[in-house]
């Protein structure tokens, strides 16, 4: 049993309430039938454009948010029938670290009170043993041990991150999801906790969840990813194949759409014409069918089915009309298919 | 690394709190003010312990509205009673209402507010919402003096049933209470709301801390800046009220106030006497001016915002 | 070479805090030519944002001032101590400038139409009539689809490309010399930011204006400028050609923040190369060069005394660095 995490069409929609009664007029598929496996000491990466659904989905995994349907299946358990108590106690082992390092620390708790907070609730060890364990974390994130009485608003950015970094560690978690850790941060300190977080991959052997919405940082840290457009995961493999084939349109423009720090090395980018679709009211059939360059009749009508189009053993699926098997029937020999390759050096 | 050492000895000791007194204590009107403030506590714990204005209820049948004089500062009023003393006791009648009604209030009102907001959204917050919408709805006056009948009645009650005693003397506090809590608790309502989506109390979600204790120990002392402008305002509105409702003859009881004071100069002003008049309004006027400024130096001071 | 559009000589930026006067901008002089895209990079509180504020004379006054020695001259005409009127005229007109947020740059309360008319009838003598129909032409140019519908449209119903799209198009409506861009696209997808980035260059080239580009992301530099200025801690590090910095970055700080950019489809390494410890406090600052405490190349030297930025006349890139890479 290597599968730490099991994530089955897991659905969340949020009601939108309305008119006078205000009575539920509609949803917002924020996550929209997305299954996938973790594998212990694996890094997930997950990315896609603001509002796809990425935050929803790490929430409803550690059940911040109540899944709609779906089922989240956490070392051989599922946990979305759990009980609150139940609940409580497997949050020892699913933690999550947040974007936001300003707002994701209580400002009126000293850095002790943070970092110790979890083994109070849970009532793990004595005084002395709560004071050594924080001292270790803080040594473990690299921070100063004489800033434990301090408050957050005296650090910076980084500094921060690395607090609720701590936090997060506090229980020794086998789970961890990481909400875009560095979207805030300064690139010469974003790579101070990038590599935090490679430490603890390695020296810990802790499974990641990363949420990013650049996919350099994921390709740097991650070994699996997967793209998310409009609640729904439209392409997943390892990160060596994604980048280098991507396969799903999304993907592809996505990919093209980085801008490289590197002015020898030229993209031919593909634009994408036209803006994310509301999820409240999302484009019939595949939700990418308005903005895609391969559009067919099929996509607008038909959602598309999950295709592994790797072997069982290397997953590659993506979720698009253009790879299911009558389509690749049909365009053996032509060039329906989108090219893989659009990178080009000069 | 010893420049950075000592960039971090310096904003050392700079907590919000530290930060915001540092900015108060620049305000010369706010320190002023505030020391005014502090003048009037000191008169007010004085008559409290019984240093002074002893004799405030003391009768002189032979000095009937007379002018000011070596005994009688301030002159005396138609009972012949010292008005000066009757003034400075006075000061700890209006301590003692604002501070009961503000600590009252806005403790209620904070619980009230963080519950309403928390639970936003829910029956919890609906129905409070309810309670507060129908408190507004009432006029002020017309409500503290139902209020002040009812616990009048049940003072009576409660005297001939069980035997307690002075419970009348609150009639007019709770009823203060009653109406001043609506306030802070729609602020704190809102802000909770705020502060309920922020990242870190959906940290403490994640470490699996229970609701009670992150309302208490996460949310509520993050609007304590919110809590503390409610309470100085809510001590003005109190102190100005009593005057008013002692006026109206719905104030307190067994007690001098500047309101009942105002209320006796009714029947004296007509035949020129002032003075009962002027030493009430002059010590109303300072400390409502004096706690005002105050109170709006202390909400500069505490402004996130403006503490850069 | 040609006199530059803009030339910046010994800038300087001072603000009241309470803390006493910080300088957030201490004597940068740096030349931006006609038609040319310059990046102007650095760290979150270098000074990129007050820097462009300061050309259009829009430093918050107080608790800000532009030092007394201070000189921005545009074609040859001083800017700094111009009366506010003449300013007004130069804004929009001559020089314009895009904010990163385009919510709070456009007013919530008028049309975009109104706001774009606003900005024509300003600068240009046109009725109403004429007004909206180049606001409506604008539009269109910049690839807004059913631009005579959404001339009437107010901000909120407009997606955050659109507003950027909208507030370029202001920008460009009286055809200015140049443009300052404070981080036009850190707000946007990556997506959306590609197509506001091309839209950019294609105006740019239409219109041969000069571009100052702020911006954190190394990416959009390399991508879209020509120059590059490196800012650390309220000084220019490096000056040069986009070829220069990412191919031979000289300054040590350059070097280091090229070196800690995760890139795509490219030998992974196990760990980045990071710039250790924090950009010193402005309030707070060491008497050397403001890198010293970070650099591995520092002397005694570099502590002692800040090192001057000397830029080359003929190539116009320049290092203020005594042990530079070469
Ligand atoms: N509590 C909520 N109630 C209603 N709708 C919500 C709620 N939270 C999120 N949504 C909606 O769900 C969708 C997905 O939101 P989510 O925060 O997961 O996006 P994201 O991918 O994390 O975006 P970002 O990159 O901006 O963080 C959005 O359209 C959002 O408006
Ligand atoms: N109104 C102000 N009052 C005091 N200090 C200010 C003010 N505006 C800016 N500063 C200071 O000037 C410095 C530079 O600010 P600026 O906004 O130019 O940074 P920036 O390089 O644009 O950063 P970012 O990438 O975060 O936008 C900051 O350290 C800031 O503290
Ligand atoms: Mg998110
Ligand atoms: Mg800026």
């Amino acid at each position: 049993m290597d599968n730490l995490l099991e994530v089955k069409n897991l659905k969340k929609y949020f009601p939108i309430k309305g008119g006078f009664f205000r009575t539920v007029v509609g949803n917002v598929k924020a996550v929209d039938d997305v299954s996938f496996v973790l594998k212990k000491g694996k890094t997930l990466g997950v990315v896609g454009e603001s509002g796809c659904g990425k935050s929803t989905l790490g929430r409803a995994i550690l059940r911040l948010h109540e899944p709609t349907s779906g089922e989240v299946v956490f070392e051989g358990k599922d946990i979305t029938g759990l009980s609150h108590e139940e609940m409580v106690a497997k949050r020892r082992e699913m933690q999550i670290i947040f974007q936001d390092p300003f707002a994701s620390l209580n400002p009126r708790l000293t850095v002790f009170q943070i970092i110790v907070e979890p083994l109070e609730i849970h009532e793990i060890g004595t005084a002395e043993e709560r004071y050594e364990k924080v001292c270790s974390l803080m040594d473990l994130v690299g921070l100063r041990r004489q800033y434990m009485h301090r408050y957050p608003h005296e650090f910076s950015g980084g500094q921060r991150q690395r607090i609720g970094i701590a936090r997060a560690l506090t229980m020794n978690p086998k789970f961890i999801v990481a909400d875009e850790p560095v979207s805030a941060l300064d690139v010469s300190v974003q790579s101070q906790v990038l590599n935090l977080i490679r430490k603890l991959q390695q020296e810990f052997g802790i499974s990641f969840m990363f949420i990013a919405h650049d996919l350099a940082v994921v390709q740097h840290i991650c070994d699996d990813v997967a793209v998310m457009y409009l609640g729904r995961m439209v392409e997943k493999a390892k990160a060596e194949d994604l980048y280098k084939s991507p396969k799903h349109p999304y993907t592809q423009a996505l990919l093209s759409a980085i801008p490289q720090p590197d002015p020898n090395r030229h993209i031919d980018r593909i634009v994408l014409e036209g803006d994310v679709p509301s999820p409240i009211n999302p484009p019939s059939g595949c939700p990418f069918h308005n903005r895609c360059i391969h559009v067919k009749e099929i996509c607008k009508a038909v959602v598309p089915p999950v295709i592994n189009t790797g072997t069982a053993e290397n997953e590659h699926i993506v979720r698009c009309h253009l790879f299911s098997e009558e389509e690749q029937a049909k365009s053996k020999g032509e060039t329906a298919k989108p090219t893989a390759e659009s990178e080009t050096t000069s | 690394m010893t420049n950075e050492q000592n960039k971090q000895e310096t904003i050392k000791k700079e907590t919000l709190w530290t930060k915001a007194v540092r900015k108060f204590f620049r305000d010369k009107m706010g320190v002023i003010s505030f020391s005014i403030v502090c003048l009037y506590a000191l008169i007010a714990l004085g008559v409290a312990c019984g240093f002074w204005a002893t004799e405030w209820s003391e009768l002189n049948p032979d000095m009937k509205n007379t002018g000011p004089s070596a005994d009688f500062w301030l002159g005396t009023n138609i009972l012949g009673q010292d008005i000066y003393q009757r003034a400075i006791f006075s000061t700890k009648t209006a301590f003692e209402v604002g501070l009961v009604v503000a600590l009252v209030a806005t403790m209620l009102g904070a619980i009230v507010g963080c519950l309403s907001g928390y639970f936003s959204g829910t029956w919890i917050d609906e129905f409070f919402l309810w309670i507060i919408g129908c408190i507004d709805c009432i006029p002020f006056y017309l409500f503290v003096a139902a209020v002040g009948f009812a616990v009048n009645t049940l003072a009576q009650n409660l005297n001939a049933s069980f035997g307690i005693e002075g419970f009348e003397y609150f009639a007019m506090h709770i009823a203060m209470i009653a109406t001043f809590w609506t306030a802070t608790a729609r602020l704190v309502r809102g802000e909770v709301i705020k502060i309920k989506h922020l990242e870190f109390v959906e940290a403490a979600h994640a470490i699996g801390v229970p609701g009670p204790k992150i309302i208490f120990k996460h949310i509520l002392p993050n609007t304590f800046h919110i809590l503390l402008v409610q309470a100085t305002i809510a001590f003005v509105s109190a102190i100005k009220s009593e005057v008013i409702l002692s006026y109206l003859g719905l104030g307190v009881k067994n007690t001098v106030s500047w309101g009942k004071m105002i209320a006796e100069a009714t029947q004296e002003v007509p035949a020129g006497i002032y003075s009962n008049f002027f030493a009430a309004s002059a010590f109303l006027f300072v400390l409502v001016m004096a706690f005002n400024i105050f109170a709006d130096a202390l909400q500069d001071a505490l402004d996130p915002k403006k503490v850069s | 070479m040609t006199t530059p559009l803009l030339s910046v000589k010994d800038l300087v930026i001072e603000f009241n805090t309470e803390h006493g006067l910080i300088r957030a901008v201490d004597r940068i002089s740096f030349d931006i030519f006609e038609g040319e895209t310059v990046g102007l990079v650095g760290e979150s509180g270098c000074g990129k944002s007050i820097t462009s504020l300061s050309i259009l004379g829009l430093i918050p006054s107080p608790p800000g001032r532009i030092g007394a020695e201070s000189s921005i001259k545009y074609q040859g005409k001083e800017l700094v101590g111009l009366p506010e009127e003449q300013l007004r005229l130069m804004r929009g007109h001559d020089i314009s400038m895009i904010f990163q947020e385009p919510m709070t740059a456009l007013n919530p309360v008028f049309t975009v139409g109104n706001q774009m008319m606003e900005v024509i009838m300003r600068h240009k003598k046109v009725n109403k009539k004429e007004a909206l129909k180049m606001a409506v032409k604008m539009l269109e140019d910049v690839g807004i689809p059913a631009p005579e519908k959404r001339v009437h449209n107010y901000p909120h119903q407009l997606s955050g490309g659109m507003r950027q799209r909208v507030m370029i198009a202001m920008a460009l409506s009286c055809n200015p010399h140049l443009l300052l861009a404070d981080e036009p696209t850190t707000a946007l997808d990556v997506t959306i930011q590609a197509q506001v980035m091309d839209l950019m260059g294609d105006m740019q080239k239409k219109q041969n204006m000069a571009v100052i580009l702020v911006t954190h992301d190394l990416g959009v530099v390399a991508e879209f400028c020509q120059r590059v200025i490196v800012m650390y801690c309220g000084h220019i590090a490096e000056v040069g050609t986009v070829d220069q910095i990412f191919n031979r970055p000289q300054h040590p700080y350059t070097k280091g923040l090229l070196a800690s950019v995760p890139r795509v489809l490219e030998e992974k390494v196990e760990f980045l190369p990071t710039i250790s410890g924090t950009v010193p406090d402005l309030g707070n600052l060491p008497k050397g060069c403001r890198f010293a405490d970070r650099c591995e190349r520092a002397t005694e030297e570099c502590n002692a005394k800040p090192p001057q930025l000397t830029i080359d006349e003929k190539t116009q890139a320049g290092v203020a660095c005594y042990h530079p890479y070469k």
